[in-house]
């Protein structure tokens, strides 16, 4: 992968700012880029940074040093080396950045900006964001309507063809194109009769606020933003930008000492390994998990990486947890079921750590992902197994119908989430609107007013799609859609807590009748969903 | 992007869903040949809702009056959703089309199983293989590790393995049948599924954050 950063500050850079004693800023992140592998790292200078950076031994720190004396000139030595290398991330060269988000935005995929949902300040390029994408850009000659977030200056492109295009003509069009106030609000109750508003007066104040923040007032940069003119043409030329946000993070430009001492305090004043570990659980996951689970797993995740644990071990000693519970409970007295509930509880446990080492760790293999899917089924599928068998050990009857009942119903309902999500992933995404580099506004993305003033789609299906919507307004009703499903978490507290309090008959009748209204209740959405 | 691009990847979009979907119907040869039959022009969800409904009044009758109406269940399963499998599953509900012929499989297999004497943990050992086959067909097919051709010849298909149930329920040889299935299977699904994987994973090493887990909301 090639690292472009942009040292195009008039004067001496800022990339050359201490960053502490003895390190600048750009040998901060080029330590940073060395630590993730990057090798081929090329800066785009100013004459005067040029000068100054070959001076410092460029050569020696392993930069390959290209001038350029304006921001056309920047733009086509992006594009000539976009076409060339592939693949390229663009960043500025005083960009102080936390060595996590480096490490995730280089595991993104796709192509990607790092944002910030916050106040635009006015210095910053303005992004308006919508389903983590970049929708609408802004720089110093294209406006954003209603921004919700700032761009932060680090850019990772996978469509180089596309940016190879977009630079090209951009460097043609810079010079022509006239500047622009940054920001249009178009506010809900203005959309009515679609004036165009223009409010300065509020970003004055956000800019006044903002500006008395130590870290948040760090930018004010002189020259236009290439990276921002960058971002703006492949949004507008239909490239699918993804935003990922900050976070707890530090990604920031220093433009003067004083700016470079608090990115460095606003650096360090983060616990990376924390903040690294609590991004190692899931987020979206169900509410017995989340509350029974979640709160402490990390911490063992954490005791299991540093013991050198990989996260296969964690997921053998999972299911291994799983098979002497579900030996217990083939024993089918109380203590025997008691005794396997709780085991099967801390397999469930370490069936959350294994993923949770692995996120930590970045250990992710293919076998890895298999043994963690295929062991969760097999350590519930021989749970029933155990309760069936005790069952008959210490009862007259038996349950093996009804165990034959759960598994079947338990099998159908993942294979109706595993067709629906091969049918929902044939549906093309919407096509992103494409607009032309030289309109400063962005208007052309509003709402439709035909559309507004359209009488509301009707039908069963969009009746259930707009339950659902209004659902998500009521607090509570987002766990409630979850449990209701009975996710992985549920089912594992349902059948431990059953079998410890009840027998066998009364787990496999709870898993039934649950797993049957989740059943009735996902079908019947996706079904109506389908035909909407 | 061009129209002409669009179009492309609706057509890949398209291409991808009948692939996975039709592997996970797991047909065997003979519904293959009937759909080669079909050219793909039958659509597959309103047969396979009628193929449900006769194949549980099939199983409720069959337990009262003798092992022929239980095989007839297959047959006609065999007729209404064999043809349908070289649709390309492109209708707005024919994602529902999988999920039911699993139901009526498994449901076929354990009814039949239990009203045949079949000792009951034998049926729940020759569900879990036959589960353990359609998850890991998932599993793999999200990684792009397609299960071979031969696989899914070898394991017989649900119209196979519920014909051969039904056979061995009119010769009155359930049990050996059912623990004959359940071996073979299980050794032919296991081997084949271990082996790639773990030869997966030598070749390619670590790869990217993977999660094949998936319970979504409604």
């Amino acid at each position: 992968m090639t690292f472009v950063v942009l040292a195009t500050e008039p004067g001496d850079p800022t990339a050359e700012l201490d960053f502490s004693a003895g390190t600048t800023l750009l040998d901060r992140l080029l330590g940073q880029l060395a630590a993730i592998k990057v090798a081929d790292v090329r800066v785009v200078a100013r004459p005067r940074a040029a000068e100054v950076l070959r001076k410092n031994g460029a050569d020696a720190r392993g930069l390959t040093v290209v001038e350029s004396a304006d921001v056309a000139g920047d733009l086509l030595e992006i594009g000539r080396i976009a076409r060339a290398k592939g693949e390229i991330t663009l960043a500025h060269a005083d960009l102080v950045v936390s060595d996590e988000l480096l490490a995730r935005l280089a595991r993104d995929k796709g192509t990607t900006a790092i944002t910030a949902k916050q106040p635009v300040t006015g210095t910053r390029p303005a992004v308006r964001i919508s389903g983590r994408r970049v929708v609408s850009a802004g720089s110093r000659f294209h406006q954003v309507t209603d921004p919700d977030g700032v761009f932060r200056g680090l850019l990772k492109v996978v469509e180089s063809q596309a940016l190879a295009d977009v630079c090209e003509r951009l460097t043609m069009l810079v010079d022509m194109l006239p500047e622009v106030e940054p920001v249009r609000v178009l506010g809900k109750e203005r959309a009515r009769n679609l004036d165009v508003f223009v409010d300065t007066t509020a970003r004055d104040e956000l800019d006044k606020s903002v500006s008395q923040h130590r870290v948040l007032g760090t930018t004010a940069p002189d020259e236009p933003d290439t990276l921002a003119l960058v971002l703006v043409g492949l949004v507008r030329s239909g490239v699918r930008v993804a935003a990922r946000n900050v976070d707890d993070l530090v990604c920031e430009r220093a433009l003067t000492p004083e700016q470079a001492a608090a990115a460095r305090e606003a650096v360090e004043a983060i616990d990376e390994d924390k903040v690294r570990l609590n991004a190692a659980v899931k987020a979206d996951d169900g509410w017995f998990t989340t509350y029974f689970v979640s709160t402490y797993s990390r911490y063992i995740a954490r005791w299991a990486a540093k013991r050198g644990l990989t996260p296969n071990a964690v997921t053998c000693i999972s299911m291994g947890t799983a098979a002497i519970a579900a030996l217990w409970f083939a024993e089918g007295t109380r203590l025997g079921l008691v005794l396997g509930a709780v085991l099967l509880y801390f397999a469930f446990v370490f069936d959350c750590v294994d993923g949770q080492v692995a996120r930590y760790t970045r250990q992710y293999s293919t076998l890895g992902a298999w043994l963690d899917a295929t062991f969760d089924r097999g350590k519930e599928y021989l749970a029933y197994a155990g309760l069936a068998v005790g069952y008959g050990a210490t009862h007259s009857g038996d349950v093996w119908g009804l165990a034959c009942a759960v598994i079947i119903l338990q099998t159908c309902r993942h294979m109706v989430d595993f067709s629906f999500a091969v049918h929902k992933g044939s549906i093309p995404p919407a096509p992103i609107r494409e607009l032309p580099l030289d309109v400063p506004d962005d208007s052309l993305l509003d709402p439709a007013p035909a559309s507004r003033h359209a009488a509301p789609r009707k039908g069963l299906g969009m009746l259930a799609v707009r339950f659902s919507a209004a659902l998500e307004r009521v607090p509570g009703a987002r766990w409630g859609k979850k449990i209701i499903i009975l996710p992985i978490g549920e089912r594992f507290a349902l059948i431990a807590l059953t079998a410890a309090f009840f027998d066998a008959r009364v787990t496999f009748l709870a898993l039934l009748a649950w797993g049957g209204l989740a059943a009735a209740y996902t079908l019947s959405g996706r079904i109506l969903r389908s035909l909407a | 992007m061009t129209a002409a691009t669009d179009t492309d990847e609706a057509r890949r979009r398209a291409d991808q869903r009948a692939a996975e979907l039709r592997a996970y119907r797991d047909d065997g040869p003979i519904a293959r040949a009937l759909g080669q039959l079909a050219r793909g022009q039958l659509p597959p969800l309103a047969p396979a809702l009628v193929a449900a409904v006769l194949t549980v009044v099939a199983l409720s009758l069959g337990a009262g009056i003798g092992e022929l109406a239980a095989l007839l269940a297959p047959v006609s399963l065999l007729l209404l959703a064999g043809p349908s499998s070289t649709h390309p599953h492109g209708g707005r509900l024919d994602w529902l089309v999988p999920p039911l012929i699993r139901a009526i499989e498994y449901g076929y297999l354990a009814v039949l199983g239990f009203a045949l004497n079949v000792p009951e943990p034998l049926v729940y050992t020759l569900l879990a293989v036959l589960v353990y086959h359609h998850y890991d067909t998932v599993y793999r097919t999200r990684q792009g590790l397609w299960p071979p051709e031969w696989v899914f010849q070898a394991g017989l298909g649900w119209d196979g393995r519920m014909l051969i149930a039904a056979l061995a329920a009119v010769l009155d040889v359930t049990t050996p049948v059912y623990a004959a299935l359940a071996l073979y299977l299980g050794v032919l699904f296991g081997w084949e599924s271990v082996r790639t994987w773990v030869e997966t994973d030598r070749r390619t090493g670590k790869g990217a954050e993977i999660d094949l887990e998936e319970e979504a909301g409604a």
